[in-house]
């Protein structure tokens, strides 16, 4: 490939607080000025704050979230968006929170790897299994050929120097493959083992973030393109293996469903928040549907990779939080608000301009508006159960005959 | 008046497929856009974009569909081969497996989308040299006996890019015209108008059915 020595020389490249290049991002700006991310950035601090208050006041992060008395309030909590550097703790211990109206046990990423355990298989060991060249077109080389595709503008992930975030990803989707031989791999699941690899082994950019914080004269970081070739913690990247094995398996997240063969998780999801929308915003959903505009046009990858693919991490990581704790009513109501906070340029375009307009939404998304017109949104979870069982498909349907529901 | 981009005679649906890897969206950008992104990342689902081209003295504007190239993901994509009068059928030079899985996506095609669909297959990153192990007379042999066009094509330096959907939207037009003028034997039958989807398929594809992305 050609070289691209203007990046790769260039020594004072500039992250944002999520560890992605801010010079010439274009998928990853956030779509807010400097001021609103000093705001943000002030917002974390206080948060924060507010974090280390209440668990150390409960005696603890895990007594905290297993206090029944504490859970409306964690909920609001999460609601509000967790402070950055708590995600790698919170994340796993929201799985393992039984909350109200429980539709299914909570089970969260330890007793995922306790059972493996039981039955004599550890990350260490599915590693070595699928160490080496992946055979010719086996899933290995599939994978092989994402890896350098998912957020290769992020420090972690960098394409030209196989940096530690392509390897630890590599491993991880590969030992996936090899634990869950139904599943194997589906495109998708990249952004999604990506994002729990940056949240739980990438501490540097949470360090990145706090040193920015520090100083008062800029709200974003620079640093020397070495220092970032840091070596990812391998007990950390197991951690986020099993998360990832939690996030795909778990009853309340059940990612699982969304990749087999066939992917009708993807696609009962898609046919869900299409009844969600028509239900919500009428008017909308029929300006749509007549512009025959359908959800699995532009919404395939919020679902798949639950947002991961290409919105700003501002938005990524807060719907992670809730996602962790509640499932996926949170998905469907953002999936939702983002078309609602949008509405009257929506209903002002044809087809070609809505394709347009959705395809560089990601991009330009407002953040804060979203999550506040989500907050207000009617979606009930009965009312979720009932198009879940509505749209159920058989679980290896390969849709050879039958096309995503109009 | 609309822009001048909303100002062409015939609209036509392509769809890009071929193995995960290949290519297909940097194609697309290339020929939208004029763009090529080094750092790309995979695509989920479809992504869409169009252009309008000029041949024969028609402007003709594409309406083209890129597909994830993932084999599981056909689930989802196949519904949008409906309606396409082209499909690009792209591999890799560089990787004989993704042009051993063109049968395969040969195979898809003739499930699901139009009889009539012109196919052109596209072997891509030529401007990999050194690296090329798919040459240019085993495709071209290939293509001539599954009859489809071929031309070779780099997103990167831009050869045969333009080349590649020019030939493909102009034979889609050639071949509808012939159609065309076989139905109508007198000038009163019915023509196509600007603006109109365009389908070389026969009756089943008649507007009223047509679910997906036309205008």
């Amino acid at each position: 490939m050609v070289d691209n020595n203007n990046k790769n020389n260039d020594n004072n490249k500039v992250f944002d607080p999520w560890g992605f290049f801010r010079l010439e991002m274009a998928w990853y700006e956030i779509p807010t000025s400097e001021k609103t991310l000093e705001r943000q950035e002030a917002l974390d601090r206080k948060r924060d704050r507010k974090w280390a208050a209440m668990t150390h006041h409960a005696g603890g992060l895990e007594v905290f979230c297993a206090k029944a008395s504490r859970k409306k309030k964690l909920k609001e909590r999460v609601r509000k968006g967790v402070p950055r550097a708590w995600r790698r703790a919170i994340w796993p211990a929201l799985l393992e929170v039984s909350v109200k109206p429980e539709r299914s046990q909570a089970r969260g990423a330890a007793s995922y790897r306790a059972e493996a355990a039981r039955e004599g298989i550890t990350y260490a060991a599915l590693c070595k299994k699928t160490a080496g060249d992946p055979p010719r077109d086996s899933v290995r080389d599939v994978i092989e050929r994402d890896l350098c595709r998912t957020y290769p503008k992020h420090r972690l992930f960098e394409t030209k120097t196989e940096s530690t975030g392509v390897a630890s990803l590599r491993r991880v989707l590969r030992a996936y493959a090899e634990f869950d031989p139904q599943t194997e791999y589906c495109q998708g699941m990249n952004y999604v083992a990506a994002l729990l690899i940056i949240h739980v082994c990438g501490e540097d950019s949470i360090d990145a973030a706090r040193r920015s914080v520090n100083d008062p004269t800029r709200s974003i970081t620079r640093m020397r393109s070495r220092e970032h070739l840091l070596t990812l913690d391998g007990s950390a990247e197991e951690d986020a293996f099993w998360l990832f094995v939690a996030a795909l398996k778990a009853p309340r997240t059940r990612l699982r469903d969304l990749y087999g063969p066939g992917m009708p998780g993807s696609r009962e999801a898609l046919s869900v928040f299409d009844a969600l929308l028509a239900d919500s915003h009428p008017a909308l959903h029929a300006h749509m549907r007549r512009e025959n505009c359908f959800p699995d046009m532009f919404a395939t990858h919020w679902i798949v990779t639950v947002f991961s693919a290409q919105f700003p991490f501002a938005l990524v990581a807060r719907v992670w939080d809730q996602f962790f704790l509640e499932g996926w009513k949170p998905v469907y109501r953002v999936a939702v608000a983002i078309l609602a906070a949008y509405e009257k340029d929506l209903r002002a375009k044809d087809f070609e301009s809505l394709m347009t307009f959705l395809r560089d939404l990601p991009d330009r998304v407002d953040v804060d508006r979203v999550f506040s017109l989500a907050s207000k949104l009617n979606i009930k979870t009965h009312t979720i159960d009932k198009l879940e069982r509505q749209f159920k498909l058989p679980p290896d349907d390969d849709d050879r005959h039958h096309p995503a529901p109009r | 008046m609309g822009r001048p981009d909303d100002e062409y005679d015939y609209l036509f649906k392509v769809v890009l497929i071929g193995d995960s890897g290949v290519g297909k969206s940097n194609l697309l950008s290339r020929f939208t856009r004029n763009e090529f992104n080094l750092e790309s990342k995979s695509t989920i689902g479809v992504e869409f974009a169009t252009k309008s081209i000029v041949t024969e003295g028609k402007t003709i504007k594409a309406q083209i569909w890129d597909t994830a190239g993932q084999e599981r993901y056909r689930a989802i994509t196949s519904a949008y081969y409906r309606g396409a009068v082209g499909a690009l059928l792209v591999y890799d030079i560089s990787k004989h497996v993704t042009f051993e899985n063109v049968e395969r996506w040969l195979k898809e095609l003739r499930d699901h989308a139009e009889a009539n669909i012109v196919v052109m297959l596209v072997g891509n990153k030529s401007d990999l040299r050194h690296l090329r192990v798919v040459s240019t007379e085993e495709a071209m042999a290939f293509a001539e006996q599954h009859n489809l066009a071929f031309i070779e094509t780099s997103a990167l330096d831009a050869s045969g890019v333009d080349t590649a959907f020019q030939n493909i939207l102009t034979e889609i037009y050639r071949l509808m015209n012939r159609k065309q003028m076989q139905a109508d034997t007198s000038a009163t039958g019915p023509t196509i108008k600007a603006g109109q989807k365009i389908s070389l398929g026969n009756d089943n594809n008649n507007p009223k059915t047509k679910k997906k992305g036309c205008c």
